[in-house]
């Protein structure tokens, strides 16, 4: 009971923890872009900048006003649930967001279950065979997929599966994931943004596995004779995975943020697409909102991953 | 029994130690031989070089691997050969100069936040904010407003993966200072400075060293992702993810142009990977209670 | 089963194919170089929107395909007063997507509310010269100008932002007008999903007939390799860009089709005529002849370009080979850098003068034109090989504008794009002098006489006045060589061979005539 009332108590601390960090967030975020050159109404007036139209321009965007201005205008509409209008686009950033976040989500959890899966897997069954060719081989392989660029592996399994062996589609978002279709269009995304995680999974979690298996109190299992499997799996798994579940945590947080170059790569239509774009055609509230929203969604993440920490670690406590 | 064990190796042993360990190693030999070799290029890129790696010669580009051109030639009719030899100095110094400047930093956030708890809160707050940015947006908008160029790409990775080198300490610390050792130590009243460096760093360097071995295998490859967004290192110069993003046009008519740094950057991780693993094996306080 | 019946199976299956195969989508899926910016024709600035509102839109004219104004939503029109007041009779019987008629207030609707401040649309600027819109009856409407002007129809009746809107429709979205585009074209705006797709529609009462396919699908796709292999497994029927590189394997394989027509666009290397070192005309003869343009075009854009000589492509009708051309000689060059004083090389090889190095900076965007930045790498190398030193600057683009607006560089590539091969539009902005920082000119390129020709060509009525008007500017140029021409991209596209009836042309994406032969 009192450990209960305690994961929750962490949790509310957490949660309001989360406005100090959204709010540097945004400051930071805001600043940088203060100091990029560029002049986002130079960059929607077309060929022919004509003067009087860059000063239209400016005014509608509230660039005409100074600085801290500006950052409270955004702040005040932020409260309110309103985070400005592309400069870009016109639309409410907020619908921008919501229409895009979700396939962003989709590709991240698709590419970490994936990950997750096929690391751990081959991290622990590297361990249990310790030192024979599988563990070589695994420890190689994961060497090779995790020093290959994303882009470059999105080129070659999109020229092997979409253009030799015609399986999967090319680009493009198919359905939702309860149909065939989207399936097939998460598929390649989803497995090139998995393999260099997949890779530093499954090493850490090897790692891992062979420094428990080290420890005292495993030892002393084995020399009571239980046997091996049940040692790796029972006795290991379980605290081997706590520095597996931490960068699982980071690596799910990168995924989200790092997803723009195969959104890129195979059109999907997500959010990072869109947050690169924004930094290049200088859309400020754009840039805020996608940073603010991949933000918030990181430390949320992060969050759950502490908890988990608890229940898998009794020794750590939260007070 | 380990805390007195430790307490009392001289430091000469210890290293000592380690070295003979590694010499054993085939895996740190092999590591150790790929990044010498990698080493030796970088050093010598101008002696080894068989031409000029900034020479265009436009009407003789896109050449397949030949006899004159033992790699080829690239989209401006360069030496691939001779760019990957001199590529070897970008690329190493992007992986070195970003992972100090994460490892350093990180490394100490992570040592405070682990082990004072009052600065805990502060510093994982911070790190928080750092954490949470998109890495890719992150470094776009540093670089943005810094200006192009390779030293600024490596400041952005660099402070692109602080936090994760702020977390895993932490998370270390965290296990390793409840464990006895420590808290007898605390117990005998050794310094806290000692605690840190002498007992808490030693034994959280293992998934450091990991960490920093795919970390600048990350950090090199990052900087691949920047070119491909068009903010890598400023031409001539010839970096491997450079070379690999201006590849990836004519990856289905000269794929040589893309294949060959891609190799480049695969060997230099294999080497650096290899080599830190030997080295966690051989700086493991478990293996070494053993002997 | 009795003969009658077989035959009577056979005869009704072969009739409901006949009643399906018709009745079967006629979908065309186009792959666009990007997400589509904004539909609302006032705010669109790029290619990848314009092409599709272009669909949804029409003007009161547009251009044939040999670049002359033809009666789109205007049936005829007159110019009076030497240029300065126009009027358009008007296409009658033509209705808006939501029903609203097409008319004369429809027309002044358009563009009041594109000069309107509040609306801060780009096009107030292609109208500027504007200065009252009277309508004279339901179909007929004037404009005067301030000032006579023979480009007008070019310059403001038939940019892409004069499209004609419904003001109904315009009334009731007001700034997200952009999200439901109401026009007259062959094709109606059925949906958007953001990055993901735009959807139309047949206009089936289009006044010019309702067009062959039922539906046009764009979808966006930036990275060229994604593009072609779409293409090629048949994910998309048709692309927008064709790079050099793909352009022979698309030549090769036999189920696809290839397109291609000189355009109106231009890219040229400018320095920056106030700067060290080419505010010395030497400098800048001594580099124009140093720089190897023909190699460089031959290298990097085999079959997608063409080289030029002047400021306009040879597709326009303006377009003029100087007499004074700068071949590929790097002697010449030295002699031009000598007669500057620039003899004495320091310890790198570099030219030096009073402990001054002969360095300059070459800014370049990243991708934002075919090859730029190789192209950059290449005038790096030709400048060192006369003895100055460059250094590269690549940009990505929105710094890049900032940078050459404010005349950072002393070298840079940068391109102009139109729809025509109207020369008041394309020197204008870029050689005029009031157009220094901030407008156009990067060249920061000053010459009075050149500005008192380019405001007589804008207001010279007569055809062949204004073509001498404009070789005479052109002459002035290729001295003064405040610049370097280089090539003009051609409009090249590809397509399944299903894509049928299609016509290719600079003047826009015709989709009429189109149909699927499946």
């Amino acid at each position: 009971m009192e450990r209960v009332s305690r994961v929750l108590r962490h949790i509310v601390q957490r949660l309001i923890s989360l406005v100090p960090v959204v709010l540097g967030v945004s400051v930071t975020v805001f600043l940088i872009l203060q100091l990029t050159p560029g002049d986002p109404a130079r960059l929607l007036a077309g060929q022919v900048p004509d003067p009087q139209v860059l000063e239209n321009i400016r005014r509608e965007l509230g660039l005409d006003q100074p600085i801290h201005i500006q950052y409270w205008n955004f702040l005040v509409g932020a409260v309110q649930g309103d985070l400005g209008t592309s400069f870009r686009s016109g639309r409410p950033v907020i619908d921008e967001i919501r229409t895009r976040l979700p396939f962003t989500l989709e590709l991240a959890v698709v590419g970490m279950a994936i990950a997750l899966l096929v690391g751990v897997t081959a991290g622990v069954l590297a361990a249990y065979k310790r030192n024979t060719l599988y563990d070589l081989l695994t420890m190689i392989g994961s060497l090779i997929f995790v020093s290959m660029p994303g882009f470059w592996v999105a080129l070659l399994l999109m020229l092997a599966f979409s253009l030799e062996l015609r399986w999967l589609p090319a680009s493009g978002r198919g359905g939702p994931l309860w149909t065939v279709d989207g399936w097939r269009h998460v598929l390649l995304p989803a497995v090139t943004l998995s393999l260099s995680s997949a890779a530093i999974l499954a090493r850490l979690t090897r790692a891992s596995m062979v420094e428990v298996l080290n420890q005292d109190y495993i030892k002393t299992a084995r020399a009571k004779g239980v046997p091996n499997v049940v040692v790796v799996f029972k006795h290991t798994l379980k605290n081997a995975l706590i520095p597996v579940i931490t960068l699982a945590g980071i690596q799910f947080g990168d995924m989200l943020a790092n997803t723009a170059i195969i959104e890129t790569v195979f059109a999907w239509p997500g959010i990072s697409r869109v947050g690169v774009q924004a930094i290049s055609s200088r859309d400020f509230p754009m840039v805020q909102g996608v940073v603010l929203f991949v933000a918030i969604v990181f430390v949320l993440v992060n969050m759950l991953v502490d908890l988990l920490y608890v229940f898998l670690d009794p020794r750590i406590k939260y007070d | 029994m380990a805390v007195s064990a430790s307490l009392g190796t001289p430091r000469i042993s210890m290293s000592r130690r380690v070295a003979a360990r590694l010499r054993r190693n085939p895996g740190a030999w092999i590591g150790a031989v790929i990044l010498l070799a990698f080493l030796t290029a970088a050093v010598f890129a101008p002696q080894i070089a068989p031409y000029d790696h900034t020479r265009q010669n436009i009407l003789r580009r896109l050449q397949p691997p030949s006899e004159e051109h033992r790699l080829g030639t690239d989209e401006l009719g360069r030496d691939i050969l001779s760019r990957i030899i001199f590529g070897t100095r970008v690329s190493l110094q992007v992986g070195l100069i970003s992972v100090s400047i994460s490892g350093f930093f990180g490394t100490a956030f992570g040592l405070a936040a682990g082990y004072f708890r009052r600065l805990d809160n502060v510093i994982m707050r911070f790190m928080d904010i750092l954490l949470a940015f998109p890495g890719i947006l992150l470094a776009m908008a540093i670089v943005a407003a810094l200006g192009p160029g390779l030293y600024n790409s490596m400041v952005a990775i660099g402070i692109w993966a602080i936090p994760v080198y702020a977390r895993v300490t932490r998370g270390s610390v965290l296990g390793v200072k409840q464990t006895e050792y420590i808290e007898a130590s605390r117990a005998l009243g050794v310094s806290e400075f000692r605690i840190i460096f002498r007992h808490i760093l030693p034994n959280i360097a293992s998934p450091l060293i990991v960490l920093s071995t795919m970390r600048i295998a990350t950090a090199i490859l990052s900087a691949a992702s920047l070119s491909f967004l068009g903010l890598g290192a400023q031409p001539p110069i010839a970096d491997w993810g450079g070379m690999l993003s201006a590849g990836r046009m004519y990856v289905r008519d000269a794929p040589w142009v893309a294949v060959f740094p891609g190799m480049a950057i695969t060997l230099t991780v294999l080497g650096f990977n290899l080599f830190g693993e030997a080295l966690r094996e051989a700086l493991d306080p478990q293996v070494q209670k053993r002997n | 089963m009795s003969v009658r019946k077989y035959v009577l199976l056979v005869s009704l299956l072969v009739l409901v194919l006949a009643v399906a195969l018709p009745a079967q989508a006629q979908r065309l899926v186009i792959a666009n170089i990007g997400d589509v910016v904004k539909l609302d024709p006032a705010y669109v600035t790029d290619v990848q929107s314009s092409t599709v509102s272009n669909q949804i839109h029409e003007r009161l004219a547009v251009y044939d395909e040999s670049g002359e104004p033809q009666p789109a939503l205007a049936v005829s029109w007159e110019a009076s007063e030497g240029g300065q007041v126009w009027t358009f009779y008007l296409r009658e019987g033509v209705t808006f997507h939501d029903g609203t008629p097409f008319n004369a207030e429809a027309v002044k609707y358009t563009f009041e509310r594109l000069r309107d401040p509040e609306m801060a649309s780009p096009g107030a600027g292609d109208i500027s010269i504007v200065d009252t819109i009277t309508v004279i009856d339901d179909f007929t409407v004037q404009f005067t100008l301030e000032r006579p002007s023979a480009a007008f129809l070019s310059t403001s009746i038939m940019a892409t932002r004069s499209a004609i809107v419904s003001p109904a429709a315009a009334e009731e979205y007001g700034q997200d007008l952009s999200n439901h585009p109401v026009g007259t074209g062959p094709f109606k705006f059925v949906e958007w999903q953001p990055d993901s797709h735009v959807l139309l529609q047949a206009n089936v009462d289009y006044w010019g007939g309702a067009p062959l396919l039922s539906e046009v699908m764009f979808k966006p796709i930036p990275e060229a390799t994604t593009q072609l292999v779409e293409l090629e497994t048949q994910g998309v029927d048709f692309i927008l860009r064709v790079g050099s590189t793909d352009f022979n394997r698309i030549q090769d394989n036999p189920d696809l089709q290839i397109f291609s027509t000189p355009d109106f666009n231009a890219r040229y290397i400018f320095f920056q005529n106030q700067k060290f070192p080419f505010e010395d005309k030497n400098i800048r003869y001594a580099v124009s002849h140093a720089i190897p343009v023909d190699d460089i075009v031959t290298a990097f854009l085999q079959n997608v370009a063409v080289r030029i000589h002047g400021v306009m492509p040879e597709s326009s009708w303006a377009a003029h080979t100087p007499s004074k051309l700068f071949d590929y000689d790097v002697d010449k060059a030295k002699e031009y850098l000598a007669a500057s004083g620039w003899t004495e090389t320091n310890s790198q090889g570099y030219l030096e003068q009073d402990g001054v190095e002969l360095s300059v900076e070459i800014y370049t965007p990243d991708g934002r034109y075919p090859m730029d930045k190789e192209m950059a790498t290449v005038i790096q190398q030709s400048l060192g090989d006369i003895g100055i030193r460059g250094e590269i600057k690549v940009l990505e683009w929105g710094a890049y504008l900032a940078a050459v607006d404010d005349g950072e560089h002393q070298l840079c590539i940068l391109g102009w794009s139109q729809s025509s091969g109207e020369p008041a539009t394309m020197y204008g902005p870029q050689f005029k002098s009031h157009a220094i920082g901030g407008w156009a000119n990067a060249m920061f390129y000053h010459s009075d006489a050149v500005d008192a020709l380019l405001l007589q060509g804008e207001e010279e009525t007569d055809m062949e006045a204004r073509i001498a008007i404009y070789q005479e500017v052109q002459e002035i140029i290729a001295v003064d060589a405040p610049m370097i021409p280089m090539y003009s991209e051609y409009l090249t596209y590809a397509a399944q061979n299903h894509v049928q009836g299609y016509n290719h042309s600079p003047a826009g994406f015709d989709l009429t005539t189109v149909y699927l032969d499946k």
